[in-house]
């Protein structure tokens, strides 16, 4: 349990540091925004509490919206893919069941199974993002969607392969 | 009520979800006076500007050859720009009209923008030349004394020979007594000069003033050169050696006069022809 705890902390405080010191100050394009720090809401363990899931990536919304001048975009996007992570989790749940005292990650599921997930849960926040940016769907809004996913998946992927804690 | 408590804590993720999102929602920094008044929830907040601008600070050591470069192009650009670094060419010259006395000398202002004092034949430069009417062989003073002769002119400079060279020759003379000799430099000193060609029957005593003949049509007659620090006798010579203290510091020398003498020509012609005879 406190070892889940700790490693979530120092996950959180990396992911937050990696994205507002490094990948804020990345310009390929302006339509590419790379995001990564929705992967801590999607490595907490599946025994979390909603409600905890809920606050921690709220929190995690507005530290980096404050950095990224869009607290209210990226705390809005934050909850609403932590409200849905159970049900992701539900429809995606492997034969067998999930040990409910491990991370969503791809040490126990896999590579493919762990894309799937982040796929849903990062479009639905990218979405979410930069559709509260114009408030509307557009052509842009799709352009920026698609791009940065692409970009923002290989990094959060790397960032997997990198650091493949148990927890 | 207890049903109600019950119905709250068994989905008390629903409602965090829905306070969270409405608190986020009113969140959402929109354009205009809103703006203004949620400043504080933007990077501009004085926590997160404080960190941004420390980690800024950071970053900028990656761009600094380049900001070097840029900023010494505009150093550049503003330097020329600067009133120092642009030739005036204006002059401030006074011509007195009088019937009585015509005027003979006029001194045009200029300023010493090279100089030296340390070599066997120095040399200084003038922000003055052809185009503000200085010729070859002007003498330039200044409030103390004289400090050499041009010697070269362009259009806008001209080069100054030096009182310490070793080809300087002034027509000098003791004030008061009228005797008259040359003056050269043959020592190290930039502060010292000898007198030469003065007769041992002439009266010279230390700190009698020396000044120029106005011989020679450089120098109008009369500027202070210096007083006369040692008066050496020497044995089998008809002349006095007479060391001279001069009166103007040629290490600080600044603000110059050179001397036009607008008589000259007649003067040289005259003694041309006469010679020609």
């Amino acid at each position: 349990m406190n070892n889940a705890l700790i490693v979530n902390i120092v996950r959180f405080v990396g992911i937050y540091l990696f994205q507002v010191l490094i990948l804020f100050y990345v310009n390929i394009h302006p339509s590419i925004n790379i995001f990564i720090y929705p992967l801590f809401i999607l490595l907490l363990p599946i025994r979390i509490p909603h409600s905890v899931l809920i606050l921690s990536a709220f929190l995690m919304g507005v530290l980096v919206g404050l950095t990224y001048n869009a607290v209210g975009e990226h705390a809005a996007a934050s909850v609403f893919i932590a409200f849905l992570r159970p049900t992701v989790l539900q429809i995606m749940e492997p034969r067998g069941g999930f040990d409910p005292n491990h991370s969503p990650n791809k040490h126990h599921f896999g590579m493919s199974w762990f894309f799937q997930y982040a796929t849903i849960l990062i479009l639905i926040h990218f979405l979410a993002v930069f559709s509260l940016e114009v408030f509307g769907i557009n052509a842009i809004v799709m352009l920026k969607l698609v791009l940065s996913y692409i970009i923002s998946i290989i990094i959060i992927l790397l960032f997997k392969l990198l650091f493949n804690p148990k927890t | 009520m207890r049903n109600l408590i019950l119905f709250l804590v068994r989905y008390n993720a629903f409602f965090l979800f829905v306070i969270l999102e409405v608190v986020s929602f009113s969140l959402i920094v929109r354009t205009g006076s809103d703006a203004q008044r949620q400043v504080w929830l933007t990077s501009a907040n004085s926590v997160t500007g404080f960190f941004t601008e420390r980690y800024n600070n950071i970053l900028q050591y990656w761009n600094l050859p380049e900001e070097n470069l840029k900023l010494q192009k505009e150093n550049a650009q503003l330097k020329a720009q600067l009133r120092r670094d642009k030739f005036n060419h204006t002059l401030d010259t006074a011509t007195v009209y009088d019937s009585l006395y015509e005027q003979q000398y006029n001194y045009i202002p200029a300023l010493v923008i090279n100089n030296s004092i340390n070599l066997q034949n120095n040399y200084l430069t003038l922000n003055r030349g052809k185009k503000h009417g200085i010729k070859p062989n002007s003498g330039v003073i200044t409030s103390d004394g004289i400090i050499g002769i041009v010697l070269n002119t362009s259009r806008r400079y001209s080069t100054v020979l030096s009182l310490l060279h070793r080809n300087t020759k002034i027509s000098a003379m003791i004030k008061g007594s009228d005797y008259h000799g040359s003056l050269v430099w043959k020592t190290t000193d930039p502060r010292n000069m000898t007198l030469e060609a003065i007769p041992k029957h002439a009266e010279v005593e230390i700190n009698d003033t020396i000044m120029t003949s106005g011989f020679s049509s450089i120098f109008p007659e009369g500027v202070m050169i210096g007083v006369i620090d040692t008066v050496w006798r020497e044995a089998g010579s008809n002349f006095h050696t007479i060391d001279v203290k001069l009166s103007s510091d040629l290490n600080k020398v600044r603000n110059v006069y050179v001397v036009k003498d607008m008589l000259k020509k007649e003067k040289l012609e005259l003694e041309k022809e006469t010679l020609d005879e």
